[in-house]
C-alpha cells in the first residue's frame, strides 16, 4: 500500500467526484482508475459513493407528465396566438 | 425568533426586488439574441426538441413545487413563454438545458413571488454552506448505504424534499437529469466551482438526514 501523502493519492481524491458525475476527461478517469487501487480507503469511498447516487436515482424515480397537460399545451400553442 | 421572521420578511423583500430584475434582464436577454424562424420552423423545434422534454420538466417542476397543479402550471407556462422567445434559441443546441433555465426562472419569478409566504430558510443549512466556500471531496458525510437501499422512494423523497431548494435543485439537476456542471452553471446562473461545492454540501446533508432516518430504523455504524 502506498503512502496517503503521495501527489497520485490526492489527486485521485481530487478526481473522484469528478468521475462519479462523469465529468472527468477520458484521461483522467483512465489516471483514477489505475492509481486508485493503490489505496483501498480510495476505492472504498468511490464504491460508497457510486452505491448512494444508483441508490438515490432508483429510490426517487422520476414523476411522469400527465397526459392532459400535453393537450393543454398544444391547445395555447398555434402561430397565430403568439405575437 | 421574532428577528428571524423579520428578517425572513426583509429577505422576501429583497427577493421580490431581486427576481423582478432578474426577470425583465432575462426577457431582454432572450429578445437580444434573435434567429428568424419561419412559423413552420417554429412548430418543426418546437415539436421535436422541445416537446420531448414535457417528462422531464414535469419532473423537476414536481420536485420544485410538490404540487401537481403547480408543477403543471409551471411547465405549461414554461412551454409558452419557450414558444414566444422561441427565435432567441439556437436550433441543435442544448434545448433541454435551455428549457429548464427558463423553467427555473419561472418558479423563481413567478411561483415563489405568488406565495404569500416568506421564504422558508434552514438556517443550519445556510450557515454549513455560506461558512465555507471550498470544496473538500475527502470530507463526506459516511452513510451506510444499505440502509438507503432498504428505504422506500418515499421516505428519500421526503428526505430530498427536506432539502432548501437551491439544494434541492443540484441533486435533481445533477443525479436525476444528468447535467454536466456547466449545464448546471448556465442553467442557474453561478459559476461551475459554486456548482461543485453547493453539489458537494447538498450531498452531504441529504446523507445527514437519511442517517438520521436510517439510525431511527435501527441502522448502526
Amino acid at each position: 500500500m502506498l503512502s496517503n501523502d503521495s501527489s497520485h493519492y490526492e489527486r485521485c481524491m481530487e478526481l473522484l467526484p469528478l468521475v462519479l458525475d462523469s465529468q472527468a476527461s477520458l484521461e483522467d478517469v483512465d489516471f483514477f482508475h489505475t492509481n486508485a487501487a493503490n489505496w483501498p480507503e480510495v476505492l472504498d469511498c468511490y464504491n460508497r459513493e457510486k452505491a448512494f447516487r444508483d441508490a438515490l436515482r432508483e429510490k426517487l424515480g422520476r414523476f411522469l407528465a400527465p397526459d392532459d397537460l400535453l393537450v393543454d399545451i398544444r391547445k395555447h400553442i398555434k402561430p397565430q396566438n403568439v405575437s | 425568533m421574532a428577528d428571524n421572521n423579520n428578517q425572513e420578511l426583509q429577505n422576501t423583500e429583497n427577493q421580490d426586488a431581486q427576481t423582478s430584475e432578474n426577470e425583465q434582464q432575462e426577457e431582454e436577454s432572450m429578445e437580444s439574441r434573435r434567429n428568424q424562424y419561419t412559423e413552420l420552423e417554429k412548430i418543426d423545434i418546437f415539436d421535436n426538441e422541445f416537446l420531448p422534454q414535457i417528462d422531464s420538466m414535469y419532473n423537476f417542476a414536481y420536485r420544485l413545487t410538490f404540487d401537481e397543479d403547480d408543477a403543471k402550471d409551471l411547465v405549461q407556462e414554461t412551454y409558452l413563454k419557450a414558444f414566444r422567445f422561441i427565435d432567441s434559441f439556437q436550433r441543435g443546441t442544448n434545448a433541454k438545458a435551455w428549457l429548464f433555465r427558463i423553467l427555473k426562472n419561472s418558479f423563481i419569478n413567478d411561483f415563489r413571488k405568488k406565495s404569500k409566504e416568506p421564504s422558508k430558510v434552514d438556517y443550519q443549512e445556510v450557515e454549513t454552506y455560506y461558512n465555507s466556500e471550498d470544496v473538500d471531496a475527502s470530507i463526506t458525510t459516511d452513510l451506510r448505504v444499505e440502509a438507503v437501499q432498504d428505504m422506500i422512494g418515499d421516505e428519500v423523497s421526503n428526505a430530498l424534499n427536506s432539502l432548501a431548494v437551491d439544494f434541492r435543485t443540484v441533486i435533481i439537476l445533477c443525479d436525476l437529469e444528468g447535467f454536466t456542471y456547466e449545464e448546471m452553471a448556465k442553467i442557474l446562473d453561478i459559476p461551475i466551482g459554486t456548482v461543485r461545492s453547493r453539489l458537494h454540501r447538498a450531498r452531504n446533508l441529504l446523507k445527514d438526514k437519511l442517517k438520521s432516518y436510517a439510525e431511527s430504523m435501527g441502522y448502526q455504524d
